[in-house]
């Protein structure tokens, strides 16, 4: 049976859709469905989209592309956003997100880099391969091509920071009249380390309006490439007329920060769109912290917390185990309803009062009293 | 009736008491992972299967002895659903885990009281005041007298009466526990201020009634009147043994109610040792652990009911041990004495006695010459248990040691002496 054939899918969705309708809803639990349903079909799911691995090819020395046909609840994506993937490791579910690295549609995949010491990275590249399944989220994110399609547009990337850049260099290039320039700024540690080769170089040929630059941070360098992290100097020996570019950026916190700072001094006229996937860096308690008080209504807990840590690790810290995954407000894993009092978003920096509002507990600072559905 | 026999304990030796059972949790939780996912999944199984096969049987319930093992197959389903799966999920014992499926504040289950009725009236309330007066509603669920400590009232002479109604009805009983509705009864609370709890209680209830004795009788079609009545005793079935194995767990021979006055300042040395004497374990194989949603073992649940039931065979053998050493009672014995215990107690508090004034466990008084013998018997086996716990120890060591991980505190002997 082929549940990823348009019929048996459109089919697996309606009935899906029908088990949600509001009548049935009281007497349908969705785990139950999904346990009698992963019998007839590993991706079959009421609301999960399971994808299958179909292949795994190296994109450097330490990463690998895996290809992923998803199950009939993908919606699609945009080059340049992610998924947040799920994998089980020794009994605990952790989540990561990953940047789709191709803008075909028909083609998802995910590129991992090996993280020294990183659980999941190491999962991933070591003990996932073809025929496996894994679970994804829809792909979400807003690091997305500007519209209209900018003529000139230079990608700056530094380690896995690559994988996004690449698929929106692949979409922007693969348009049908684009005759504009796009700038690749691949860095990495060394040639080895440095992402996709051999994608870049087939680009290449298809495309002569690209043009790949490589930056190496801790190797000799040769003819034609640059040494050291991304800086002005780079910029101006590649680019006379660095004002009329579009930059893309996409790396650790520290690449994001110096492209934002340096078109800010410049006041180049196109805002840098950047993304960075370092865990957000937690506030710890510091001298200046007040009070505040904590009611975790579903655990009966009151605890006295502070106004300086998110919720998700004060609530750990009262020996709570609330759901969580990324860590960084991007996953929703944490997404707790809060009854009264007043937080403020990391991420944003907005603070909110709203009583019955949902908030992110791993991005969520109490301000003041707080009571949540925890 | 002869009383629990434990000796005092000094402030030093509680605290130690305390710490002993603080590193056995330690250990316990850095060892947790992939067995104990793969088991209460294993759990999921049995009891998707078990429903799959019970439901299916009723709906060939026009044949009576399908209807038998129907109804049968689905009440020990319900049963596992209840008490190995859903009860101990709703713990928390398997939110480690990051699987929403076995997330603990969504977990829905298989039975009329809401889980978030559940979540207040057990997990917060009767599993933090175990057995104080006025404080732990399980202790006669607000309409047994249980323990001489309690005020008589002339309604507890049909007490009897009462416990036969809510082992027929016990899930109903246990879903109306957090609306309080025997206080409005007594006049202590206005119905309007239990309308928000008895709201959700309904809607818990609805549902379940929709899908026991509307949604399945239907689907039968002929064979409706088969399901319907295989569906009432399949919850029968369930009420009943839960009624059975959850009286076991605090109201036998042996187990003390404390008063009020102990949780003043009580430390979590204390409360433990609180937990130890109002708690009463059930021997029995693996198979009545299953059944019993492990609750066989209720003293290792009290002390930490947030770690996965499969556990509390491996820690009961040490919270045992350590029970010898310290002199403190264990309460423990077969189903049949321990619920004979509880009839008991049921039938005797129904008459009228002076309410005993519940003594403060810090300040019992030394056991009298006559009565030392049973308290200090676990004394007399020390050297003995010693060279066992000993032997243990040192086998616990070799077993850390192999799988690198930090020894425990061995600070269990020193005291012993």
């Amino acid at each position: 049976m082929d549940i990823l054939s348009p019929v048996l899918g459109q089919l697996a969705r309606r009935a899906g859709a029908a088990l949600r309708h509001p009548l049935l809803a009281p007497l349908v639990n969705e785990h139950v469905v999904d346990f009698y349903a992963r019998h007839l079909h590993p991706q079959l799911s009421m609301r999960q989209v399971i994808a299958r691995v179909t292949a795994r090819q190296a994109a450097s020395a330490d990463a690998v592309t895996l290809h992923l046909v998803p199950n009939y609840l993908w919606r699609g994506f945009r080059a340049g956003q992610h998924v947040t993937l799920t994998v089980e490791i020794d009994g605990v579910r952790h989540h990561r997100v990953y940047s789709l690295s191709a803008a075909n549609a028909d083609d998802v995949q995910i590129t991992v880099k090996r993280q020294p010491g990183g659980l999941v990275s190491n999962y991933l590249l070591d003990q996932v391969y073809d025929g496996d399944y894994l679970q994804i989220s829809p792909a979400f994110g807003d690091f997305v091509l500007p519209e209209p399609a900018p003529q000139k547009l230079l990608l700056i990337g530094a380690g896995s920071g690559m994988t996004p850049l690449l698929a929106l260099a692949e979409a922007l290039l693969q348009m049908p009249d684009y005759t504009g320039q796009v700038l690749v700024l691949n860095y990495g540690r060394s040639h080895e380390e440095t992402l996709f080769h051999s994608r870049l170089l087939r680009l290449k040929t298809l495309h002569p309006n690209l043009r790949v630059v490589y930056g190496l941070t801790a190797e000799g360098v040769s003819e034609g490439e640059l040494s050291g992290r991304f800086c002005a100097r780079h910029l101006d020996e590649l680019l006379a007329d660095a004002a009329e570019w579009q930059v893309m950026a996409c790396g650790p916190q520290g690449l994001v920060d110096s492209v934002k700072a340096l078109w800010a001094e410049r006041g180049y006229p196109l805002a840098p769109l950047t993304e960075s996937f370092t865990p957000l860096a937690v506030p710890q308690a510091t001298a200046g912290q007040q009070p505040v008080a904590l009611h975790f209504r579903l655990a009966g807990r009151a605890v006295t917390g502070n106004n300086q840590q998110p919720l998700l690790q004060q609530a750990e810290a009262a020996g709570l185990l609330p759901a969580s995954g990324c860590r960084m407000g991007i996953c929703f894993s944490c997404t707790c309803r809060k009854t009264s009092g007043t937080v403020k978003n990391l991420l944003t920096g907005q603070t909110s009062s709203e009583p019955d509002e949902d908030i992110r507990l791993c991005v969520s600072v109490p301000l003041s009293d707080v009571s949540i559905s925890l | 009736m002869s009383k629990p026999q434990s000796r005092q304990l000094t402030p030093a030796e509680i605290q130690a008491f305390g710490a002993e059972l603080d590193a056995l949790r330690a250990r316990i939780v850095a060892d947790l992972g992939e067995p104990d996912a793969r088991y209460i999944r294993k759990i999921r199984s049995t009891v998707r299967y078990s429903e799959l096969a019970g439901r299916g049987l009723l709906m060939l319930g026009l044949f009576p002895p399908a209807w038998l093992a129907g109804a049968a197959t689905l009440g020990v389903s319900k049963i596992i659903e209840n008490m190995e799966l859903g009860h101990n999920v709703i713990h928390g014992q398997y939110d480690w885990m990051n699987d929403p499926e076995f997330r603990s504040a969504t977990y829905e289950w298989d039975n009329v009281c809401p889980s978030s009725a559940w979540r207040n009236t057990h997990n917060y309330v009767h599993h933090t005041f175990t057995n104080v007066i006025g404080k732990d509603d399980d202790i006669g669920y607000g309409v047994l007298r249980i323990f001489p400590e309690q005020k008589w009232h002339p309604a507890n002479l049909l007490q009897p009466v009462y416990t036969l109604l809510m082992a027929v009805l016990f899930q109903w009983g246990v879903g109306i526990q957090d609306s309080k509705i025997d206080r409005v009864l007594r006049g202590e609370l206005k119905l309007r201020d239990t309308i928000p709890d008895l709201k959700i209680y309904a809607k818990k209830a609805r549902g379940q009634v929709l899908k026991d004795y509307v949604a399945f009788p239907l689907l039968a079609g002929p064979a409706a009147l088969p399901v319907l009545t295989g569906n009432m005793a399949a919850n029968l079935i369930r009420n009943l043994w839960a009624f059975a194995i959850i009286y076991c767990g605090h109201f036998t021979e042996d187990a003390e109610v404390f008063p009020e006055s102990v949780l003043e300042n009580e430390t979590r040395a204390e409360w433990y040792l609180r937990q130890i004497k109002g708690s009463s374990n059930i021997s029995g194989g693996p198979l009545f652990d299953i059944l019993s949603g492990n609750l066989s073992h209720q003293i290792e649940h009290h002390l930490f009911p947030d770690l996965p039931g499969r556990r509390y065979a491996e820690i009961a053998v040490e919270v045992q041990a350590l029970c010898a050493r310290y002199g403190q009672h264990y309460n423990t014995g077969r189903f049949s004495k321990q619920f004979f215990g509880v009839l008991v107690r049921i039938f005797a508090q129904s008459l009228p006695t002076q309410a005993a004034a519940a003594k403060p466990a810090k300040q019992k008084p030394l056991p009298k010459a006559g009565q030392t013998k049973p308290a200090f018997a676990a004394l007399d086996d020390l050297a003995e248990l010693q060279a066992r716990l000993e032997a243990r120890l040192q086998r616990k060591r070799q077993t850390y040691a192999d799988a690198g991980v930090r020894q425990p505190a061995p600070q269990a002997e020193a005291l012993v002496a």
